[in-house]
């Protein structure tokens, strides 16, 4: 029976991981990077991530997905197997990474793990789901592909995606990310 | 899943045999918080999991581990094939459908998500933030038929899933050492579920 309590090992020195760096580190960034060109949005990111030496690394994991780890470092994550990743999603997580660093600087905090912060973090999320929005809505602009818009459906979020798209007011899709994440 | 989790010193090892140089920033003992939990299938690795809560949301990596030797899960069955390589796998048919459970929610598959369902009605609420969800290996579909294959000593699986967004039944075929192809045969409606 395999022991939940056991004790670690100690033969010998820790066998540490080199990296965790994914092999089609450059190629992602440089694909995702090309696809985020054809946006606005994603070249305003791309601009503002080369003014203020942003540094984005890709790391491989579980699932696309990124990661802030330092004021000017992120991580972007994708699965080992390529095959089953879509570049544009890892397109939008590249330029949600950049946003993601750019938040405290246009007055959006960053929640620490403590309970009387949830309001910042409400803000933090909200903010970062509505600039998803609007990257999905301008690659929908462009490629005229509802790619990306499955991939918010698949997170949950169609209604405040649509929601968006039709100019609804701050106000009105706080409240429909409220009911989303079961907020209320 | 029961997690457990590590004390102070355990938790401080565990970051030392899977800190990598290149990206020391992951994890430090001060915002980490490691646990494990048992998987029916293996006969003595753990699942590991380690918690930074320095941002938020919070970031985690996960890991089969002995204790000794830590493999990550990288979206790749390259921890499974380990696993098997060290003569780990044990399949039967109590431990199919956690295995496959977890095979679905660990290994990134060209064909999309795919996700065992308790029923055809439980598809429209699942969405990709279900954690809680998609890591229950415990979950028996309704009417999933097990057979196993005296000949090869493998696995076929029928049973409800979400696939790729789309609730279908599928037949899962397991070999051996637990590779997994998954085929849909049939779209469910409410209506035809068993």
């Amino acid at each position: 029976m395999n022991d939940v309590f056991k004790e670690f090992g100690s033969s010998g020195a820790a066998p540490a991981v080199s990296s965790y760096g994914h092999p089609l580190s450059d190629a992602i960034l440089k694909e995702s990077t090309d696809l985020l060109k054809l946006i606005p949005e994603g070249r305003r990111l791309l601009t503002l991530a080369k003014e203020r030496n942003y540094k984005i690394e890709v790391i491989s994991g579980r699932e696309p997905d990124f990661r802030y780890v330092s004021e000017n470092t992120a991580y972007l994550i994708c699965p080992l197997t390529t095959k089953a990743v879509d570049l544009d999603v890892m397109a939008l997580i590249h330029g949600l990474a950049i946003y993601e660093l750019e938040q405290p600087s246009i007055g959006i905090p960053r929640a620490a793990f403590d309970p009387s912060q949830k309001h910042i973090l409400f803000n933090q999320l909200l903010d970062i789901t509505i600039k998803m929005c609007h990257i999905i809505g301008e690659f929908e602009d462009v490629n005229k592909s509802t790619k990306l818009v499955d991939y918010v459906a698949k997170l949950g979020h169609i209604e405040l995606y649509r929601g968006y798209r039709s100019g609804k007011s701050k106000e009105d899709l706080t409240n429909i990310y409220s009911v989303i994440i079961k907020a209320v | 899943m029961i997690w457990y989790r590590l004390d102070r010193d355990k938790t401080i090892d565990m970051i030392g045999r899977v800190k990598s140089a290149a990206e020391a920033m992951l994890f430090t003992p001060v915002t980490s918080e490691a646990k494990c939990t048992r998987l029916p299938f293996l006969k003595s690795f753990l699942l590991y999991r380690l918690t930074n809560f320095s941002s938020l949301p919070t970031f985690s990596m996960d890991f089969i581990s002995n204790g000794e030797t830590f493999y990550y899960m990288d979206g790749a069955d390259t921890a499974i094939r380990q696993m098997v390589t060290s003569g780990e796998l044990e399949l039967n048919e109590e431990t199919i459908i956690p295995y496959l459970n977890f095979y679905y929610c660990y290994v990134r598959l060209p064909e999309g998500e795919i996700i065992l369902l308790k029923n055809a009605e439980e598809a429209p609420q699942i969405d990709l933030y279900d954690e809680d969800r998609r890591e229950a290996l415990d979950v028996i579909p309704e009417g999933v038929e097990i057979e196993r294959d005296s000949t090869t000593g493998g696995f076929l699986v029928l049973a409800p899933a979400l696939y790729d967004s789309s609730p279908m039944q599928v037949l899962i075929t397991v070999s051996k050492d637990g590779q997994v192809l998954t085929s849909p045969k049939r779209m469910l409606t409410l209506e035809n579920i068993q």
